[in-house]
């Protein structure tokens, strides 16, 4: 696994990051004991375990940086009870934490549930796993839906419009499909920047973003859903790093997130998670 | 009137420190820590644009302000993620009072009152800036909870505190664990609850 460059590329103080990686991930765990030990009233059950969501995709972004096998632990346990409440970014936590396998009902869930820019990754996702053998645009056919979406719609801490998760999931489309000389991935560079503008100018302020305490999660998982699922399609297809294809300096934050995102590929892979339970 | 329960973490305060702060000091803001001070220079701090330096300029203004950031925890609505993502009071004023999970501090625990809208220039009522419906500018930091105290926070409403202590892992170097929470200790000094106070009124 390459290893992200925490420092150059982010601006972050690794041992920081494992003191807090580690102490929300056992807050976590001490939540969801106090949600089992409050199981007979549901509703407080229920409100205990959306604050260890919160938490696990607090330690899963931070965890992603520097443990990419616990960040996929810790996405899918999120992701899992993002699901029982009926909220569909679990979908994103859903790719992070198993990009290599695609779930089949994420699609249809994440549609459903109305997040569109999760919708249109989990409808590629199959695709770039090969699971499917059908072009995005058959697969849309069944979901019109994704078709109505504002461009403009944005998602998630990151504010990243629809149109860049669309531009994004049919550039993966075509390159699965594609038997010419790999190109400049537009789609992909373009959520890349985009991504990586917010997160820059979260760091101008040094005091939050240093201690760690800034709005934003470093490494948001929509961005990282979106980015491991580019690091799949270029080594199914080509059998290379997107981040090789690119000519991505690791040292810089769109080379980081990348690498984020190649990282959880590679503990996915080497370790299948069930979501689902 | 709101009777509004708060967190507050400081780190690296010695114990006989965090029991002189429970029991009589109260929680000073960090300009009464540095000097007396006169009722005209307070009608001069408490405003609009002070209040917004210790929001988002902590860093230059934090060592002269006038108000004391304490913690209710928060909900952050994402609306097209259809999710709430929720800060409990509890790690946002752990992570505090441990510099990250780092260091060893004391978590106080009492109660400010509010007024359901604005009142800066009002010394005994906390600002509610973690609420949206009053707080409607863009605040970066609004996912901290934050409830901001002025001047200073008697002890009166400082019901009671425990230390935090930095755990760390023993299987993985550099990893920590939850804090630990030490006993905890009340104010039976001066603490006055709030039920005293509020007004509900008792038959003859």
């Amino acid at each position: 696994m390459p290893a992200v460059e925490v420092e150059a590329a982010f601006g972050l103080d690794p041992p920081r990051i494992l003191a807090k990686a580690s102490a929300t991930e056992d807050y976590a765990r001490t939540l969801l004991v106090r949600a089992a030990e409050a199981e007979e009233d549901e509703t407080t059950a229920a409100n205990i375990r959306v604050r260890a969501a919160s938490a696990l995709t607090t330690a899963g972004s931070l965890w992603s940086l520097i443990d990419a096998n616990r960040a996929t632990a810790m996405f899918a346990e999120s992701a899992t009870i993002n699901y029982s409440v009926g909220s569909p970014y679990g979908a994103f936590l859903q790719i992070c934490a198993r990009p290599s396998e695609a779930d089949p009902s994420t699609q249809n869930w994440s549609v459903g549930a109305g997040l569109a820019s999760a919708g249109i990754l989990a409808s590629v996702w199959p695709i770039v796993t090969r699971q499917i053998d059908v072009r995005l645009d058959q697969v849309l056919e069944d979901v019109p839906l994704l078709r109505q979406v504002p461009a403009a719609r944005a998602t998630g801490r990151l504010r990243i419009p629809f149109s860049y998760f669309s531009n994004l999931a049919y550039e993966l489309d075509h390159l699965r499909w594609s038997t010419d000389a790999p190109r400049a991935l537009d789609a992909t560079q373009a959520f890349l920047r985009r991504g990586a503008e917010t997160i820059e100018a979260a760091r101008e302020d040094r005091f939050h973003w240093q201690s760690l305490r800034s709005p934003m999660l470093p490494a948001e998982p929509e961005a990282l859903a979106g980015l491991t699922l580019v690091e799949q399609t270029a080594r199914e297809t080509w059998n290379e790093s997107a981040a090789v294809m690119l000519d991505l300096n690791p040292g810089t934050l769109p080379g980081a997130l990348l690498a984020t995102a190649q990282n959880l590929l590679d503990a996915s892979s080497e370790a299948g998670t069930d979501l689902r339970g | 009137m709101v009777v509004q329960h708060f967190l507050k973490g400081i780190t690296g305060i010695p114990d006989e420190l965090a029991e002189e702060i429970l029991r009589s000091r109260g929680i000073p803001s960090r300009w009464f820590q540095r000097k007396p001070i006169y009722p005209p220079e307070v009608i001069a701090q408490l405003t609009d644009a002070a209040l917004l330096r210790h929001l988002n300029d902590y860093v230059s203004f934090g060592p002269e302000t006038p108000f004391i950031s304490t913690t209710a925890g928060c909900t952050v609505r994402d609306a097209e993620g259809r999710a709430n993502n929720i800060a409990t009071a509890e790690y946002v004023a752990t992570d505090f009072a441990t510099d990250g999970f780092l260091q060893n501090g004391w978590v106080f625990s009492g109660y400010v009152f509010t007024l359901g809208r604005k009142a800066v220039a009002h010394r005994p009522f906390a600002e509610e800036v973690r609420e949206l419906n009053l707080y409607t500018s863009f605040l970066p930091f609004q996912p901290e909870g934050e409830l901001v105290a002025k001047i200073h926070i008697p002890a009166t409403q400082l019901e009671k505190a425990w230390p935090v202590t930095a755990r760390p892992d023993p299987a993985r170097p550099g990893a920590m664990r939850w804090p630990k929470k030490g006993g905890v200790a009340y104010n039976t000094d001066s603490y006055v609850p709030p039920e005293d106070i509020v007004n509900l009124r008792d038959v003859l």
